[in-house]
């Protein structure tokens, strides 16, 4: 459960949203439409506690906290954020889990493929320069990443818009596929992603 | 100097004030050495021959020298070193940036981000201080210069007691400069290396701020910077610990032939061959040598921790004129 309360957000004293209020229930989806700049990356970013509101409360699953809320969601952002580590720490983060759900999240990820061409398969440093990826692997790996954490509430910020049409549609359906019994708020200017979804919302016309 | 290094000088056209510098230089630790020895020597003759009226004259007269010598270096020197070091990280700042600027985008990407900021900067002041820091090629350069001289004079005023010097010298310094540091330069570029992934970690790690808090990563990430920062203090460790150990034989053969000096020199006295002044004058040119052996030591060890920096600043150098200009990639594409 999502749910902002008069929601502002001001940056360096310019107003970025403004007395935003919205519930979203377990299990729906709710599709946030707009244009760069309308402060739909903001809104994902209250939501999933990388920042705190200027007023008005933002409460994730019960919790007001953005340390606790944190803890609650998977994001997957416009650009993969790896790491400098290997396939399989970046996909962790360090975490223990069992070799049959990493295995199981990379196989949802459409990783498994390309994970096996490598001579080191998972296990494979991402190196210092991890975008020598292609824009999909990473992306993938980083939708592996959200997986795996398994988190009730799965929020998307445009996770496609670097890749081209079929990485994108592929990455898209996954995504999906992985949402169907979980919260899930996509973020998007782009309204042909969002047919199916619960709930949708026009940053422009707030 | 390593002929890879003189390449950069001859890039940024700096040979002609660097070799003038040098020259200039040269005399001052001979010089230095001769007033010495001969102040002392003339002081205690003074002394022994209870010629009371020729102290005053004796002391201005040095005094005057030593003002001269050292007012020589504090201006005119001086002044033309600082302005030699100023230009050398100007122009090699500069003439690095144009060459990546020139440089085609892949040839750009075959180095991260880290890895050009290490070059840029910390290589950088590497190569400088090579050329221009204290204990480095330049005193390499003027300490031999002094080494040679007094090496001749000792020779002129008592060839047994310099063979007996060089005897026990030679071998330590063999052992100190060539063998104990020859690893130096790997386990530098090893850990200049280990210093551009630390950079290339740090942005990585500023950039995916938002992944490591959502995922709660920052055990790992921790970890992982401090595996990097690790490697670079082990590689520095290695190369100061060589360092270490070459410095203390120099300083071992300095003693050991010092103290072999004292007991020829008690032998020379006793069978009045040498009297008192001459071998402390003899002593003095000999202490001379000895500094000069260990600063050519101290500076060939630090030159040889500044190379791989050098190296690195000079493989970039390498690859200018071998892209396509930019004014004339633009020219090429455009309709």
């Amino acid at each position: 459960m999502i749910r902002l309360d008069n929601v502002s957000f001001y940056y360096e004293k310019q107003p970025v949203l403004n007395h935003v209020s919205l519930f979203v229930k377990k299990g729906q989806k709710l599709g946030v439409l707009g244009e760069s700049g309308c402060g739909k990356s903001t809104l994902l970013k209250l939501m999933a506690g990388l920042c705190r509101p200027s007023s008005g409360t933002v409460t994730v699953d019960g919790e007001s906290e953005p340390a606790r809320i944190c803890q609650k969601v998977s994001v997957v952002m416009q650009t993969p954020m790896l790491l400098p580590m290997t396939i399989r720490e970046n996909i962790t983060m360090g975490h223990e889990y069992t070799e049959e759900w990493i295995r199981h999240v990379c196989e949802e990820a459409n990783l498994t493929k390309w994970i096996d061409t490598l001579p080191k398969g998972i296990d494979t440093y991402l190196g210092d320069r991890s975008d020598e990826l292609s824009g999909g692997q990473a992306q993938r790996v980083a939708i592996a990443r959200a997986m795996c954490k398994d988190a009730g509430i799965l929020l998307l910020d445009e996770p496609t818009s670097a890749l081209d049409p079929e990485n994108a549609a592929a990455v898209l359906e996954a995504l999906e596929r992985y949402a169907k019994n979980r919260t899930l708020v996509h973020v998007t200017h782009r309204p042909e992603h969002l047919k199916a979804y619960d709930i949708v919302m026009n940053m422009d016309e707030l | 100097m390593d002929r890879r290094v003189s390449f950069i000088l001859k890039e940024l056209g700096l040979w002609k004030i660097f070799v003038l510098v040098m020259v200039l230089r040269s005399p001052f630790d001979f010089l230095n050495a001769c007033l010495g020895a001969n102040m002392l020597e003339r002081f205690l003759r003074i002394a022994e021959l209870k010629e009371k009226s020729d102290l005053l004259p004796a002391f201005l007269t040095f005094l005057l020298f030593t003002v001269l010598l050292f007012g020589y270096n504090a201006t005119i020197w001086s002044t033309i070193s600082i302005k030699a070091d100023m230009l050398l990280h100007e122009r090699l700042r500069n003439k690095l940036l144009k060459t990546m600027l020139e440089m085609e985008q892949q040839e750009v990407e075959q180095y991260s981000e880290g890895d050009w900021i290490t070059r840029i900067n910390a290589d950088v002041d590497r190569t400088a201080d090579y050329l221009t820091a204290p204990l480095n090629f330049m005193h390499a350069l003027i300490a031999s210069v002094n080494l040679l001289l007094s090496t001749a004079v000792l020779a002129f005023l008592n060839a047994a007691l310099l063979a007996a010097a060089l005897a026990v010298m030679l071998p330590f310094f063999f052992l100190s400069t060539v063998v104990i540091i020859r690893k130096v330069p790997q386990y530098k570029k090893n850990a200049q290396e280990a210093q551009a992934s630390y950079s290339d970690r740090l942005r990585a790690i500023t950039e995916a701020g938002s992944a490591i808090c959502v995922f709660d990563g920052e055990d790992i990430v921790m970890k992982k910077v401090e595996e990097a920062s690790l490697r670079i203090m082990n590689e520095n460790i290695r190369a100061h610990r060589l360092s270490a150990w070459s410095s203390l034989f120099i300083v071992f053969s300095g003693n050991l032939g010092y103290l072999l000096l004292l007991l020829m020199g008690n032998s020379m006295m006793g069978n009045g061959i040498r009297d008192f002044a001459e071998l402390t004058k003899i002593t003095q040119y000999r202490g001379r040598m000895m500094m000069s052996v260990m600063c050519v030591n101290d500076s060939v060890n630090r030159m040889k921790t500044n190379l791989p920096g050098a190296l690195r600043v000079e493989e970039i150098l390498r690859m200018s004129g071998k892209s396509v200009p930019a004014g004339e990639q633009q020219q090429n594409h455009a309709v």
